[in-house]
């Protein structure tokens, strides 16, 4: 499912590249990383709803 | 040799008396049904329904478990670091943890009968992590994020009481009666009780048992038993057989979907694309 959704997906994400300027992508670009950085912070700063966790990533 | 006659004796004597004592507290009988038994886990799997049906003798209260492969369960254990940051700080170890719980009452647990007895059938979180288990400080904890994932829930008096007379309308109860799962109980000292599980979307393949558990006057009796069966079948079980088994071929199989999907997307952008200028 990953691998087609990202399939899928890149060709889509090509097609919108080529309507966006340079700028315009730097700044989704800008976004997506914020978003992700921010999403992380928050993670870390805020209590877990339950503080024990599956080990391996969960 | 006197002794060894009066002893013969005595024990001749405790055996006849003693016979028809334990034919006389034979154990009530019970029937529990579970539908469906067999649970296929396919491609487009979201969870199950499975529906309970039990024939109870009457003056009974009982409760329904469903539980699966208790193992040693090791988790971690989350707190503060540097005072603002939560992250793992250690392990945590359950011993004997379900791979799925859940419990349907007629009536609140407590009044089920003495947190001994419902202990001694596991009946209860407190009688899954006993407060003398390892780990019995992160129960709640436990039990939050099971329940959060749906593997586990005590549901108190979800058992719905029923005419017993409706058993014979329900086709499982009504079939099982007559099949190899024994005599039920005369019907007119019996209570129908219906319930239902949920079994979530991430729920593990194998073997469940359901018990049916009566109280009555202080003390817990075993009344049936009955299995469910969860399956992964067909894309998911090759997948998954292919993975753990067969890693080279689960390896090309990844790279040929990869390929076929790169191919058929680019000619569909393609064309649409040359459609457009």
């Amino acid at each position: 499912m990953l691998l087609l959704g990202s399939v899928v997906g890149a060709q889509i994400g090509v097609r919108v590249g080529k309507k966006l300027k340079a700028d315009q992508l730097k700044i989704l670009m800008a976004i997506v990383v914020l978003s992700v950085m921010g999403k992380m912070l928050l993670g870390l700063l805020l209590r877990p709803d339950f503080l024990v966790a599956y080990k391996g990533g969960h | 040799m006197r002794r060894l006659a009066l002893a013969a004796i005595g024990l001749a004597v405790f055996a006849v008396f003693a016979r028809p004592a334990v034919s006389q507290s034979s154990p009530p009988a019970g029937l529990i049904v579970a539908a469906p038994e067999h649970v296929e886990i396919t491609l487009f799997y979201g969870g199950a329904n499975i529906e309970v049906a039990a024939q109870v003798p009457a003056g009974y209260e009982v409760a329904v478990r469903l539980m699966a492969r208790p193992e040693r369960l090791e988790l971690k254990r989350l707190g503060k670091k540097a005072g603002v940051l939560w992250m793992g700080v250690g392990d945590a170890s359950f011993e004997n943890i379900p791979v799925v719980y859940q419990v349907l009452t007629s009536a609140p647990l407590v009044d089920l009968g003495p947190q001994p007895e419902r202990a001694r059938w596991k009946l209860g979180y407190d009688a899954l992590v006993p407060d003398t288990a390892p780990g019995a400080s992160l129960r709640a904890e436990l039990v939050g994020l099971k329940e959060h994932e749906g593997l586990f829930a005590v549901r108190e008096s979800a058992l719905q009481r029923g005419n017993p007379r409706d058993a014979s309308k329900i086709p499982l109860l009504s079939n099982a009666t007559a099949g190899d799962l024994g005599s039920p109980p005369a019907s007119d000292a019996s209570v129908l009780m219906r319930g239902s599980f949920h079994l979530p979307a991430r729920v593990p393949a194998g073997d469940y048992a359901l018990d049916l558990i009566g109280f009555k006057d202080h003390r817990a009796v075993h009344l049936a038993s009955a299995a469910l069966h969860v399956e992964q079948v067909g894309v998911v079980r090759t997948v998954r057989e292919l993975a753990l088994d067969h890693g080279l071929f689960y390896g090309i199989g990844a790279c040929l979907v990869a390929i076929v999907a790169g191919l058929v997307t680019g000619r569909l952008f393609r064309s649409k694309s040359d459609g457009a200028h």
